[in-house]
């Protein structure tokens, strides 16, 4: 079954198979987005809740993402404690602590959430985050559970098929645009912990994608979720195409795409203006029009400090957003016909390429609606 | 029997199953620029509605008790459904403003949440939502009864009542700088600082996972303030952009944004306004609404 014209469209209209979802996504906290740089949103605070999922899983292997995805970190038994705001991973087990964590463990308060990494970077022991609930919790094992929290739509409707109606976004933030909005799929991720290492490095587990299992019109970027030190290497992957070609390489000319020293959780590492920056996606050989799978991630000298996630998405529309204060819609079936197809399990997260250097913390908001049939 | 297709929606009308209403609110305070403010409390027509009832007991709304901007009569009991056919909004003059306006269906409230005290404040739900009953797709949001000071962003949590029943506790929530009766609590926050982020949203956030709440069962403030909140919880409909000072627009949703949005019977219809990047102060906001049934 599938929508196949307006009619159809206002029948499920009618008959429940509609979905709207209203929407809100800060720009990234820790500093002020810079013009020309592409930024993934979904890190960002709002609703819905930040995602968690990115930097959580064990160095270099494969994760699916989906909208029931969920991953963990663990302290060490009686490794963990929390004094006022502050957790502590005296003994660290197994996983990665990310922000927006949500932290249980006996004496836990419901509803405790890791809202800004202190000494600790994941997953190192002794290290430090700052929690939302003042507290006190004597050594315990505490686990840390991360989510995607992509936008809601309806939830799964297979057979039927579901398609976006219609999107707006806006902002009134100083400075907040120009800016451009994308909607992405995030279907899967790598954790990247070992930025010192230079050379090839092998991402590990089996790859099977939970939707666009062929790899059609899948892209990659690569974000940190712990900033990152000092350090502008080259980077180059290595993967499989969408044909099942294997050993592609993203192409060294006319330059790899090269990171920015210190880049911020959230910003995309290569993107912005200059030699070496492209984005949001890296590009792919020529003649290639998706990625099946990642084999390899290569940074040719090290980033001294931090954590790089890997995502691979798939785009579904991008939305200019032209004036501060001013509304931007897109009505998919009329305005520009293409209705985007959200598959069951969809993890629907904003990218956003700044078009002037934008305050942290700066408001984004809109609506998407869907309808299936 | 249900509009199954844009001929079912042309002979509804020609039926003469259609009604037109109209509206008009006057935001009489100087709110914020890059802030939310809920309409319900300002003067016009219709008459507003102050949320005042007995504190921390949760009352439903109603177009039949209540008011709010009128729609239809009720329509299910002829097997009928209602859809807004159009809206359209003027903002008076050219002091209008660049605005987003969401139409909302309000559907519960708990006044008098005082922002004052850091313990726990128990809501009472003896009574509960008469649509959208499980609470699938409803959002919560705090209006402020009693302007709020806004000293170091205050923030809150609140225990509720998700979608499938599930007790849940919500993630921290900031509110903004000085603010005024009729703006949202965590609308009007633009703060950009690295240490107190931004939560200019309308909604509150609910925990991962969430898709909308059947109830709100407590709330608590880790900082105390002055000033009262209500905590409204509202479906949202269909919204409508103002996009240049003074200028009217009109959205007709089946042909120009593709959807339909469906009012249920009795729905107590009033609207959001996200002031832009300038404030809203002395404007009226005139508007016709128009719905169909079949």
């Amino acid at each position: 079954m599938a929508l196949q014209s307006m009619d159809q469209i206002i029948s499920a209209i009618t008959a429940g198979q509609f979905n709207r979802t209203d929407w809100n996504k800060n720009a990234l906290p820790t500093t002020a987005q810079t013009a020309g740089v592409w930024y993934d949103l979904s890190t960002g605070a709002g609703n819905p809740f930040q995602n968690s999922t990115h930097g959580s899983t064990t160095n270099l292997a494969f994760q699916s993402l989906s909208d029931s995805t969920s991953t963990t970190a663990t302290t060490g038994a009686l490794g963990g404690s929390i004094a006022t705001t502050t957790f502590t991973d005296t003994t660290h087990s197994t996983g990665r602590f990310t922000v927006g964590m949500l932290l249980t463990g006996t004496g836990v308060t419901a509803g405790t959430y890791i809202t800004a990494l202190g000494t600790g970077t994941g997953a190192n022991a002794g290290g430090t985050y700052t929690v939302n609930i003042s507290q006190t919790v004597t050594a315990q094992t505490i686990t840390g559970t991360a989510y995607p929290n992509g936008l809601y739509t309806g939830g799964s409707v297979s057979p039927s098929v579901k398609n976006i109606l219609n999107v707006s976004g806006y902002s009134a933030a100083a400075t907040s645009n120009p800016a451009v909005l994308m909607l992405v799929d995030q279907v899967a991720m790598f954790t990247v912990s070992s930025v010192t290492t230079t050379g090839a490095q092998n991402f590990t587990g089996t790859q099977t994608l939970p939707r666009y299992t062929t790899g059609a019109g899948l892209q990659a970027y690569i974000v940190p979720s712990v900033v990152m030190g000092a350090g502008t290497p080259t980077i180059q992957l290595g993967y499989t195409n969408a044909a099942g070609t294997a050993s592609r390489l993203t192409p060294a000319s006319p330059v790899l795409p090269t990171a920015t020293t210190t880049s911020p959780v959230g910003s995309i590492i290569y993107s912005g203006t200059g030699a070496g920056k492209y984005g949001p996606f890296m590009p792919l050989q020529a003649g290639d029009t998706g990625i099946r799978s990642i084999e390899s991630i290569n940074l040719s000298a090290t980033m001294t400090s931090g954590c790089l996630v890997v995502v691979l998405c798939r785009p579904l529309f991008t939305l200019p957003l032209t004036t501060v204060g001013i509304a931007s819609e897109r009505d998919l079936v009329n305005q520009l016909p293409s209705m985007p197809r959200i598959y069951d399990g969809a993890n629907l997260q904003w990218l956003m390429y700044a078009g002037a250097a934008t305050p942290t913390n700066s408001a984004y908001y809109g609506s998407l609606d869907v309808a299936w049939g | 029997m249900a509009i199954t297709s844009f001929k079912g929606f042309v002979d509804a009308q020609e039926n003469g199953q259609t009604f037109i209403g109209g509206f008009r609110k006057n935001i009489t305070a100087v709110t914020g620029g890059n802030s939310w403010f809920d309409v319900t409390l300002s003067p016009g027509n219709p008459l507003p509605f102050y949320y005042a009832s007995t504190p921390l007991i949760g009352a439903p709304m109603s177009q039949s008790a209540n008011g709010g901007i009128p729609h239809n009569q009720p329509v299910a009991s002829l097997g009928y459904q209602t859809y807004l056919k159009s809206i359209a909004l003027t903002p008076s003059g050219t002091a209008g403003i660049n605005t987003v306006n969401i139409l909302c269906d309000y559907l519960f409230y708990y006044p008098f949440v005082d922002t004052g005290t850091t313990d726990e404040q128990v809501l009472d739900n003896t009574l509960s939502l008469t649509r959208y009953t499980t609470g699938q797709g409803v959002s919560v949001m705090a209006v402020q009864m009693a302007g709020m000071l806004g000293t170091g962003s205050p923030t809150f949590r609140f225990t509720y009542y998700n979608q499938s029943g599930v007790l849940q506790t919500s993630p921290t929530q900031t509110c903004g700088s000085a603010s005024i009766v009729g703006e949202l609590a965590t609308g009007n926050n633009s703060s950009t600082s690295t240490t107190t982020p931004s939560s200019n949203y309308p909604f509150l956030a609910l925990a991962p996972g969430d898709t909308g709440i059947r109830s709100v069962q407590s709330v608590t403030f880790d900082t105390p303030d002055i000033g009262l909140l209500a905590f409204v919880l509202v479906k949202p409909l269909e919204q409508v952009c103002l996009r240049e000072n003074g200028a009217s627009a009109e959205r007709t949703p089946a042909i120009d944004f593709f959807d339909l949005p469906i009012i249920a019977d009795n729905a107590y219809l009033s609207m959001l306004v996200s002031t832009g990047n300038t404030s809203a102060s002395s404007n009226s906001f005139i508007g016709t609404i128009q719905t169909v049934w079949g």
